[in-house]
């Protein structure tokens, strides 16, 4: 947009302020009438129209915090550096005045006094950095397999145990035990195929339960490729973005113990989530091993940690686990 | 999304309202019936569910007061008679990306509070003791400058082509 066609700043202003939701009634007429007769207020409020959704895309996937955190580590990190050459241009200075014996045992006073606190100190653990911590494991670029499996007290028919690969967050083979299909992700298209059919492939997650719903109509046998609660639920870094929008989280267990027990109790009323999810991961790494999610309808899915193997570099493509299949778009 | 955002302001029901609306084009999509415009239908399926979606979730309890009908209409035409092309959109994409990157971090922090964790202006001045309206001016400064840095970008993206 050039900046002759770029609208007024008042435009400008009643656009923002409707995504604030803060415009009064007399405003939003206002702002409907620009749209209605300005070419230049409709283009821009199209582009913010974009940009907002990005944003929460962004936000709702957990981009937006890890970026400020890496660039404030990344600071941190800057920091500390400048401030360690500032520290050692001081000692060096400093050292010239003070006689070495009183300088060493100055530094040794202050271990034992940082010792001390640190021994008296709270530790630093709670439910917000152990989701932190937990968030971060989830996301490094190893291959871990979890054993999944799906209960129902008042139906055992829906019991099912699957074998969960993830690598990162992004790529994951999914694969009930009975084998009756796989599915999975290479980080940008989702696939997924039974014995002796094609492979569907779509870029498109939401595309693919109800396409697969659709062509396959006994749904029984697909379980929770097709579940309308959203099966990427069994994706532990999805699963704690959840947690971290929409949940209240409570640190179980004390600290100093080997692992840290969370629970997540559902902040409002929301469709498709779990009422309440409980998970727990290794105090010294933030790794989730076990993971627990009690939805509306009863059924629970528990996710155990089974092994943090290394796998085939192309387990998450199709063509590995179908290799003869015929690949169909959806 | 924007434009579902666009109209009912709200994450959670937007997301919801583009999950059922995708399934009914991928239903529709392939049944034997021709669909002349895909685009125009796909556009008016996604409009008429958002608009029923915000009828039946009484959003003027959630927010104090529904958005004027004549805004709806308003803001539902000018998505409607979009035709930027899938290529244009998402190098507008990754143009704001880029600048969300390059976000001083504090603006990033204000940034992330308001659309990660969905914080209300009250809840965001509480967290960083200041006051909701210099929060909106805050956050109103911070999306006016990812739109002119995400416009320069391309500006200069078509330039260098």
């Amino acid at each position: 947009m050039s900046d002759k066609n770029r609208p007024n700043p008042e435009a400008e202003a009643l656009i923002l302020g409707h995504f604030d939701n803060s415009l009064t009634e007399r405003q939003e007429s206002e702002l409907a009438q620009r749209l209605a007769t300005c070419p230049e207020t409709r283009a821009r409020f199209r582009t913010q129209m974009r940009m907002e959704g990005r944003l929460h895309s962004l936000g709702r996937d957990g981009f937006l915090t890890s970026a400020a955190a890496q660039q404030a580590s990344a600071a941190d990190g800057l920091g500390s550096h400048v401030e360690h050459q500032v520290t050692t241009v001081a000692e060096s200075s400093s050292s010239r005045r003070i006689p070495p014996v009183f300088t060493s045992w100055v530094a040794a006073a202050s271990t034992i006094l940082l010792l001390a606190a640190w021994s008296l100190w709270p530790s630093g653990v709670n439910a917000a950095s152990v989701l932190r911590q937990a968030h971060q494991a989830a996301q490094e670029l190893v291959d871990r397999t979890y054993r999944v499996t799906l209960t129902n007290p008042s139906n055992q028919a829906l019991e099912q145990e699957l074998t969960l690969d993830i690598y990162g967050g992004s790529k994951f083979v999914l694969r009930p035990v009975d084998g009756s299909y796989i599915m999975g992700s290479d980080g940008s298209q989702f696939w997924m195929a039974r014995p002796d059919g094609p492979v569907w492939v779509t870029s498109n997650y939401r595309a693919l339960a109800p396409a697969l719903r659709r062509r396959i109509p006994n749904r029984r046998i697909l379980g929770l490729a097709t579940s309308p609660n959203k099966p990427f639920l069994l994706d532990i870094t999805e699963l704690l973005s959840l947690i971290k929008r929409k949940y209240e989280i409570e640190l179980i267990n004390p600290s100093g113990t080997p692992e840290h027990h969370i629970r997540a109790t559902l902040r409002s009323e929301v469709v498709n989530v779990p009422e309440k999810i409980e998970f727990w991961t290794d105090a010294d790494t933030g790794v989730v091993i076990k993971a627990k999610t009690y939805w509306p309808d009863q059924n629970i899915r528990t996710l155990e940690l089974l092994n943090s193997e290394p796998l085939n570099p192309n387990w998450y493509q199709y063509q590995l686990h179908a290799p003869n299949a015929e690949a169909r778009r959806l | 999304m924007g434009y579902l955002y666009a109209i009912t302001r709200d994450a959670e029901l937007a997301e919801e309202v583009y999950q059922n609306a995708a399934v009914v084009i991928i239903e529709k999509a392939s049944s034997d019936e021709p669909i002349r415009d895909f685009r125009a239908w796909a556009k008016e399926v996604t409009r008429r569910q958002a608009l029923h979606a915000i009828r039946s979730r009484e959003t003027a309890r959630r927010h104090g007061r529904a958005i004027a009908p004549e805004l709806l209409e308003a803001i539902s035409e000018t998505f409607c008679e979009h035709e930027s092309t899938a290529s244009t959109v998402q190098e507008e994409a990754k143009a704001m990306q880029k600048c969300v990157d390059e976000l001083p971090q504090e603006k990033k922090k204000l940034i992330a509070m308001r659309y990660e964790h969905d914080a209300t202006f009250d809840e965001i001045s509480s967290r960083v003791n200041s006051t909701p309206a210099a929060i909106q001016r805050a956050l109103s400064r911070i999306r006016k400058m990812l739109h002119k840095c995400t416009q320069s970008r391309l500006a200069l993206s078509e330039g260098q082509q």
